[in-house]
């Protein structure tokens, strides 16, 4: 294996791709490993089998586990020895591949929650060590490479943004989308079109959206998405400076005496061994895995793991706070008045912010989220499969062909979801487990997840708010479950950046307090989780840290 | 006009829509407290990685059997069409093969595991007793709604819904699937309830992306 990398990539997901392409695109030669394969725009089928109900983007789990434990609100604790739960998008572009590019910014004040809106008994809130300001231009600059679709509307929670609009003009949407415009409004509200990291129009070799409906947990066949496989992989690969070895699986980083990472540990494809050798480490590989990765990694100056001085490392896993409900209008009592009801245009595309920050009599001042409004998913196993268990007891026979019928021919169904803040708690963590290990002989990480119990206060909150908006709207049985728990596609936290090395395990350019070549770019950074989607600040922040390791490597070769 | 359901918790206990309805989100259960046991745990868990999978050909009407025996098969197929019956208008169990389908992806450790063959087949020799006590020469001998019965017999024990669960998840997949995969080879269910996917959709038979 060539030594002569300047910077090797751990991971090729959101955290990785921006990184590889803008290291590559400064002159210097980088390689990406990745644990999946390499999949192509013509592998990404509308099969819903094989796509998503199998395991095509996930390791198999009787080799290559998580073990996952939760405990939930009265303190009772389950464990999951064999979980997918943390490997979806086990691929180049990793799960980037799989978003539907819900693509929200953080706002200001989740950068300064400590300072804002105080302190929390039982979890560890504070400050960013960077500002909203200082990520911005990193957020622009994402929405101008990756190519993000959408429309700025004002409302009273909006961001400060350098551009005054998004480079691609909003995706079209079906007709439902006025009438729930028009129903925030009525309420008060402001309906904000959502951005999307998918095309609205053909850009650079990528096609525009196809607009099929079957975005979430699909590939993208026509390139429309914005995942890093598209928007960035190909950036780097075309300098020619970059290597991606896909199959390739990290299994070790190596440290000499004075503390620095010499190398990689891999195994390549057909368990190959391998070493990689580079002048700086970037780990990406999910706040899972990057956390298990510096917990094998020990060493002669890092016996608790690498960086792992503060015994901070896999602490504070985060997700986001997630809660649904949904409701239904029936062709037959709206078809007349609303004759473009049963239209197959997939996107809704609108989100509620207004209770991003909350200031209520009973909750107090504290920060709450997004509510963001779609149809159903399309897919048409899944949703059968949920109509048929919908009541608990399974429904079959006359009665559930009857039911499907109403569902997929008679019925549009819209749905919200909340991305809700999840409270940084220590005790949410990952660890290596004590007795699982992987097939090849190393533990597995375990997410032993912990919740604040305001997550679910503030979720429930959000969620009476936004199933008076599906109430305005007109919705028929509206369906609202008590508590959804955390979303654990979308992970954070367990290497927080900050600028005490006793509280954080980066500093703030990423980098590790204790080892100077090791930076950390995927959502494991975040001391505190926000309210929307992380891949854009994932994104945002990876081209943050790749320049300052341009910086550090002595600035982009082609100027000087 | 159907009743408004009581709020409780999802069974598909909701997921971001950022990354995906993935499968585990689909398939998922209400957990404790909604903190969402997996049900690809319950389900799935173990499927192999595709890069290992055989390849998947498709079930033609007739087609020999693979993981039942003839009275297995016999049986199933009777649940199966209880499960989804076939009538005017709307396809069932028999138009979308169900059974076949069934009996190739249970033989397919891959695509189901081994224990899934042995939980379906396990409900065989329960439908039959069941039957007998009835004064039946076997579960296909009875009349439909016996058969309705004994099916809602089941949903009286865990295991028995469970079994229950497994095959509706099935047939399901038999009526909704890809015909690539050996199900509704007329487009039956697709053509029923109004969708057909999109492009681009797998063209070989038992087509798998391996990637690089």
């Amino acid at each position: 294996m060539s030594s002569a990398y300047d910077v090797c990539v751990i991971g090729s997901g959101a955290g990785g791709g921006p990184v590889a392409a803008a290291l590559a695109e400064a002159g210097y030669r980088v390689v990406v490993l990745e644990k999946g394969p390499w999949f192509e725009r013509k592998d990404f089928l509308k099969d819903e089998i094989v796509q998503v109900q199998r395991d095509m983007y996930t390791p198999d789990t009787r080799r290559d586990p998580h073990v996952v434990e939760r405990r939930n609100l009265r303190g009772e604790v389950s464990v999951d020895e064999r979980s997918q739960d943390g490997w979806n998008g086990s691929c180049v572009g990793g799960a980037s591949n799989l978003m539907t590019g819900f693509f929200l910014r953080l706002k200001p004040v989740d950068f300064r929650q400590r300072s804002e809106l105080g302190a929390i008994e039982g979890a560890e809130v504070v400050d960013w060590p960077i500002t909203y300001e200082e990520l911005e231009p990193y957020y622009d600059r994402v929405e101008k490479e990756v190519g993000v679709s959408g429309r700025v509307v004002a409302h009273k929670n909006l961001e400060p943004r350098s551009s005054p609009d998004f480079p691609l003009k909003p995706l079209r949407v079906h007709p439902l989308a006025r009438e729930l415009d028009a129903a925030c409004g009525a309420l008060g509200l402001t309906s904000v079109p959502v951005a999307r990291a998918v095309l609205s129009a053909a850009r650079g070799g990528r096609e525009e959206c196809a607009y099929t409906g079957l975005c979430g947990s699909y590939g993208c066949p026509t390139g429309a998405k914005g995942s890093s496989l598209e928007a960035f992989l190909p950036r780097a690969v075309a300098t020619g400076r970059c290597d991606v070895l896909a199959r390739t699986t990290a299994r070790r980083l190596v440290s000499d005496a004075t503390g620095k990472v010499v190398g990689v540990d891999a195994l390549g494809p057909d368990d190959k061994p391998l070493r990689v050798e580079a002048s700086i480490f970037v780990l990406a590989a999910t706040a899972v895995e990057s956390a298990r990765l510096l917990l094998l990694s020990t060493g002669p100056r890092h016996p608790l793991g690498l960086g792992n001085g503060s015994g901070l490392v896999g602490r504070h896993l985060m997700s986001t706070t997630f809660g649904a409900a949904w409701g239904d209008f029936p062709y037959a009592e709206y078809g007349a008045r609303w004759p473009w009801l049963a239209g197959e245009e997939p996107w809704i595309n609108r989100c509620v912010q207004d209770y991003y920050l909350v200031d209520d009599e009973r909750l107090g001042r504290r920060k709450g989220g997004t509510i963001n409004f779609l149809f159903m998913h399309p897919n048409p196993i899944s949703s059968a499969f949920n109509v048929a268990l919908e009541r608990g007891t399974p429904l079959w026979g006359w009665p559930l062909k009857r039911r499907l019928e109403y569902w997929f021919r008679e019925s549009k169904h819209l749905r919200l979801e909340l991305f809700c803040e999840f409270l940084p708690v220590a005790a949410s963590r990952v660890l290596l487990d004590p007795s699982v290990k992987d097939a090849w002989g190393s533990p597995v990480a375990r997410m032993a997840w912990s919740f604040h119990p305001r997550n679910h206060e503030t979720a429930t909150y959000l969620l009476e708010r936004g199933q008076k908006i599906l109430e305005r709207l007109g919705a028929r049985h509206i369906t609202r479950p008590p508590y959804g728990g955390e979303s654990s596609n979308l992970l954070a936290g367990t290497c927080r950046f900050g600028d005490d090395p006793q509280r954080s395990v980066l500093n703030r350019d990423c980098r590790a307090h204790e080892v100077e070549n090791l930076y950390v770019t995927d959502g494991s950074f975040m001391p505190t989780a926000g309210s929307v989607p992380f891949t854009f600040t994932i994104y945002a922040n990876a081209l943050r840290v790749a320049d300052r390791i341009i910086a550090a490597l002595g600035g982009p070769k082609s100027a000087r | 006009m159907l009743p408004t359901l009581p709020p409780q918790p999802a069974p598909d206990a909701p997921r971001a829509e950022e990354q995906g309805f993935d499968r585990r989100d689909l398939l998922r259960g209400a957990g404790a407290a909604g903190a969402s046991a997996t049900i690809a745990g319950f389900w799935f868990e173990g499927f192999g990685n595709p890069l290992r999978r055989r390849r998947l050909a498709p079930t033609p009407a007739g087609a020999p059997r693979i993981t039942f025996d003839a009275l297995e098969w016999t049986v199933l197929e009777a649940a199966l069409e209880r499960l989804l019956p076939s009538g005017p208008g709307s396809p069932g169990a028999r138009d979308i093969h169900a059974i076949g389908y069934l009996d190739r992806v249970l033989a397919e450790p891959e695509l189901a595991p081994e224990r899934f063959r042995d939980v379906v087949k396990a409900g065989v020799p329960v439908l039959e007793g069941r039957a007998r006590e009835r004064g039946a020469a076997g579960f296909g001998a009875l009349p439909g709604e016996a058969q309705d019965e004994v099916l809602h017999g089941l949903e009286q024990t865990p295991q028995g819904t469970l079994w229950l669960k497994r095959m509706l998840y099935f047939a399901i997949e038999a009526l909704l699937g890809d015909p690539v995969h050996g199900c509704q080879p007329g487009l039956e269910g697709w053509r029923w309830l109004g969708n057909e996917p999109p492009a681009p959709r797998p063209t070989q038979p038992g087509w798998k992306p391996t990637g690089r």
